[in-house]
């Protein structure tokens, strides 16, 4: 993703090169975006809307098997509108117990135990102008009691999918305790 | 009886310094070992076969059902039948997308032919709209003048940054 910006704003510098290197290898162009042996195909690939970087598409809901068949609809929408749709995942659901008291005491009347489930759908490089249009075709579309939410992504999301290392977690917490990593000198080849 | 206090020895801090960095290389070296296994990603409760069933897998174990021939071709044509309805269904979809976006892009057109500033704008990114939220529809619509029980929600999902047994 950084490199693509990178790119586009080193290309977007137009250099104009020097009388000499002209005449001897191009046909008398006096402009060449980028560098002189850059072809011209790569910057009209680039896209002339601005992007958005990593969107998540979040659903949850208390019913699963909606959420699976609603991930899969929002999979083929997205593809069919021509965005790229990197990754999909389910993350692990949220368990809630619900007590309901007996009026005007705390004895428990009810308890249910519901689990709220998420799915998730990532997107890559969307142009800004579909964004409006994705939006209305998904809350056109999103099934009773499923909640979803799009926004960027988060290093923290990915963290949220993985089993946390308290090993690897305490190492490094005596590792800052010690003063921090040892700075390596860089030995020279030979 | 005491003895007379002892001097404490004063270490070379160069001593000292080569101590810490052992000490701090050899932490490294096993956080790079812990780091080199790849994380585990966390078990999904709905996708995991649950072990009471995953035992008793042989015991629910069915002979698959005869069908009859005229069974077996009325299924197929009315699968056939719901598939065209679907696959018409889809394409009303696609085509109402594709009308969306090419009338849009006709939009832009014209409105870059009247301002370049606003063109730009209505490019930009709208931060209203950014972590946006949508609600679905609910099955039954709230009762009016509900009195709601009193209650409690506790999450009980599992923490994983406790441990399930505290070493000794």
């Amino acid at each position: 993703m950084q490199s693509s910006v990178l790119r586009r704003t080193l290309l977007g510098i137009i250099k104009k090169p020097s009388p000499a290197l002209c005449c001897s290898r191009r046909n008398n162009t006096n402009y060449t975006i980028g560098g002189l042996w850059e072809p011209e195909y790569l910057e009209a690939m680039k896209s002339k809307v601005p992007l958005y970087d990593t969107l998540n598409i979040q659903m949850k809901g208390y019913d699963y098997p909606l959420l699976e068949s609603y991930q899969k609809f929002v999979h083929t929408i997205a593809s069919n509108m021509d965005i790229d749709v990197e990754e999909c995942w389910a993350t692990p659901p949220q368990n809630f117990k619900i007590n309901t008291f007996k009026p005007n005491s705390t004895v428990v009347d009810k308890e249910f135990k519901l689990s709220m489930y998420e799915r998730n759908v990532q997107i890559v490089d969307m142009p800004t102008t579909l964004y409006p249009i994705l939006l209305s075709a998904l809350s056109a579309s999103v099934p009773e009691g499923v909640t979803v939410t799009v926004h960027e992504h988060d290093p923290e999301h990915e963290e949220v999918r993985y089993i946390p290392d308290l090993e690897l977690k305490d190492l490094k917490d005596q590792l800052t305790l010690l003063g921090g990593p040892r700075v390596e000198k860089k030995k020279r080849k030979k | 009886m005491a003895e007379p206090l002892k001097k404490k020895k004063r270490i070379d801090p160069a001593v000292l310094r080569a101590r810490e960095e052992r000490k701090k290389k050899k932490i490294e070296k096993q956080i790079r070992r812990l780091e080199k296994n790849s994380r585990q990603l966390k078990p999904i409760d709905e996708l995991e076969i649950p072990p009471a069933v995953f035992d008793t897998l042989k015991q629910r174990a069915r002979e698959p059902t005869v069908i009859s021939h005229e069974e077996m071709e009325e299924r197929a044509l009315l699968l056939k039948e719901w598939s065209l309805y679907k696959m018409k269904e889809r394409m009303n979809d696609v085509q109402l997308l594709d009308k969306m976006i090419i009338s849009q892009q006709k939009a832009m057109d014209e409105l870059r032919l009247e301002s370049e500033e606003l063109y730009q704008e209505a490019l930009a990114m709208d931060l209203n709209v950014m972590p946006f939220t949508i609600k679905g529809p609910v099955h039954t619509p709230p009762i009016v003048n509900y009195d709601s029980p009193d209650g409690d929600y506790t999450n009980i999902t599992k923490d994983w940054f406790q441990p399930l047994f505290v070493k000794q």
